[in-house]
């Protein structure tokens, strides 16, 4: 009986434990948690020339014992807008935080059916979101929209290659991103070297200034194929992320130009958290830098700048492709 | 309560059996299947600051050899849980394989000290609907423990391998080698380097191995305590019933996970 008793007892006191504790409703410790975890992962406070704890102040005065659900949430996410991230996001189980807008202040004409209607003569194929076709006699002409499911680029080269085309034109005004880490084995296509394309940088520490040191990323020469005809990449404002990536690797490559607006930037790769009270934050935790070691994530500088306007497309009339053929 | 009153009491709660007894002769191979539900909470730095609480099966296999002056158990656990997205944004599926080899020597009637190895592997993946953690889609933690073992064995009636047995054990980690990522994306920290990095992710098996590093209960502290009574049901034929408290905690960098599990495991055994 004695010791029927004693084991009752362990086990009840074992199993009466959590790991969690009390968990703080109050306003003051949720934003303290959410500054933390932002303070102690983002990585662009010395890139951006943002004081992370004026920031704190400033917001934290906001925020009272009966400040709401809400105004918390749109405290949180003016902070976050003020780190002018597109990768930084918020979001709650009734709402999602509202991302920086990174074409602000930026026109944006752009019309990817006037293209297919007026300056493709010959449509030669579709695979996954990659469209692809003849402009006049022989120029050739990709259409990237996004960057996933386009492993078909690698074929498009050698077809557009056998097609004798005299140059090509990527396009990927539009493309707002997706998973730009098959992009360097493709660029292996346009080298006859192994070729730095850039480099990562990753968050390694809680302190602004704990990151990795730079790790290169190189396109290796394809030794079985080699596209060696003139391209030009057309960018616009809209150009983002994984394309922002696709854009600084692009950059130059031998025979490459680039062309158009600068792209929208997001050089960061974001990494996701659960605050204690549900609520999901994203932050960027890596960067992208161009091979002069320069960040990519206030964009990428095109080689020659054109945009259309809101008066070229009423006039059917697509002043950057026109400028990129004529190049 | 925190590990060290556990650990006393555990200790306690063992002695408390030891009373004098007939003394027990044995020399046995039993090889165990194990099936049962596991409630456990996990707490992942690297995934949020709020725990999650579930229910899971978790199976098992053992076996056991015991002889007059030794007692060695090899067992090996897997459980996979889940949780759902359903009323929180964030859902997290867990798989957690675990293999245990203890070896004891007799010291006294009915006790068993000695020490043990365990490879304790918990792979955390955040289950989102809104993709935001399409970067951090793992957390991962593997440790290769040792460290002391205890334990205690009775017959409650009958003798040797007939009637019902009782048994408990105790184990906690002194040093451990621990491999969790480095910081914020999971990358372990041998991979952030030019020479090996990749976009594509490919060659870490190496880098994740070689990322370890070697820690005490500052690090990496565990403490597993196990009940269990079992009845012959033949000579040949035992079954049990077992109860398995399992915490850990893992801090190799900045990001700690913490870990516990109460199981309820009913058991077939093969004495041979």
């Amino acid at each position: 009986m004695r010791n029927l008793s004693v084991l009752l007892i362990s086990l009840i006191a074992f199993s009466s434990c959590s790991l969690q504790g009390e968990l703080s409703s109050d306003p003051k410790d949720l934003f303290l948690e959410f500054w933390t975890f932002v303070d102690q992962n983002y990585i662009y406070f010395e890139a951006k020339n943002i004081d992370s704890d004026s920031l704190f102040l400033e917001y934290n005065e906001r925020i009272v014992a009966q400040t709401s659900e809400d105004e918390l949430f749109e405290i949180m996410e003016s902070f976050l807008l003020e780190l002018k991230d597109g990768h930084n996001r918020i979001s709650s189980p009734f709402q999602k935080g509202k991302s920086f807008d990174f074409r602000q202040g930026y026109k944006i004409h752009h019309s990817a059916a006037l293209v297919k209607e007026k300056y493709i003569t010959d449509s030669l194929g579709q695979d996954g979101y990659l469209t692809w076709g003849i402009i006049g006699n022989d120029i050739g002409y990709v259409s990237f929209p996004n960057f996933n499911r386009y492993g078909a680029f690698a074929s498009v080269l050698r077809e557009m290659k056998a097609l004798e085309v005299s140059k090509l034109i990527v396009d990927v005004r539009g493309n707002g991103g997706g998973n730009s880490n098959f992009v360097p084995e493709l660029l292996g296509n346009l080298v006859t070297e192994r070729t730095k394309l850039g480099a990562y940088i990753e968050k390694a520490g809680p302190g602004h200034n704990e990151v990795s040191s730079q790790l290169g990323i190189y396109a290796e020469a394809n030794p079985e194929f080699n596209f060696d005809i003139p391209i030009v990449v057309l960018t616009n404002r809209s150009c983002y992320s994984a394309t922002s990536y696709f854009a600084a690797m692009m950059k130059d490559l031998p025979k490459v130009t680039i062309m158009g607006q600068k792209t929208g930037g997001g050089g960061g790769g974001n990494m996701g958290y659960q605050l204690s009270n549900g609520w999901l934050i994203a932050v960027s935790v890596s960067d992208f830098v161009d091979k002069e070691g320069k960040t990519i994530e206030v964009g990428v500088d095109p080689d020659i700048e054109v945009q259309n306007t809101a008066a070229d497309l009423e006039a059917n009339f697509d002043r950057m492709l026109e400028m990129a053929i004529e190049h | 309560m925190n590990m060290k009153y556990r650990i006393l009491f555990s200790i306690l709660f063992c002695c408390s059996f030891a009373t004098a007894q007939e003394h027990l002769v044995e020399r046995s191979n039993t090889f165990t299947l194990q099936f049962g539900l596991s409630f456990s909470e996990t707490l992942d730095h690297r995934v949020g600051a709020k725990s999650f609480k579930r229910l899971a099966p978790k199976y098992g296999l053992e076996y056991t050899k015991i002889r007059p002056k030794s007692h060695s158990v090899f067992q090996a656990q897997f459980y996979r849980m889940k949780s759902n997205s359903d009323q929180d944004i964030l859902g997290l599926l867990s798989i957690r394989p675990v293999i245990n080899y203890a070896y004891r020597r007799k010291v006294k009637d009915d006790f068993w000290i000695g020490g043990f190895y365990e490879s304790n592997t918990m792979l955390n993946f955040p289950i989102d609907r809104l993709k935001l953690y399409t970067n951090n889609t793992i957390s991962y933690n593997i440790a290769q423990s040792f460290g002391p073992s205890i334990v205690y064995r009775r017959n409650l009636s009958g003798t040797n391998n007939t009637g019902a047995a009782f048994f408990g054990s105790v184990q906690s980690s002194l040093f451990s080698y621990l491999i969790q990522p480095a910081f914020a994306h999971p990358y372990p920290e041998k991979y952030l380097d030019e020479s090996v990095f990749s976009p594509t992710r490919s060659g870490m098996a190496g880098p994740i191995v070689r990322s370890g590093k070697l820690v005490s209960v500052g690090r990496y502290r565990s403490l597993r305590i196990e009940l269990g009574v079992h009845f012959f049901v033949s000579n040949k034929v035992k079954i049990g019933i077992n109860y398995i408290n399992d915490i850990f905690y893992a801090k190799a960098g900045h990001k700690a996970l913490s870990y516990m599990g109460h199981d309820l495991m009913l058991g077939v055994s093969y004495v041979h």
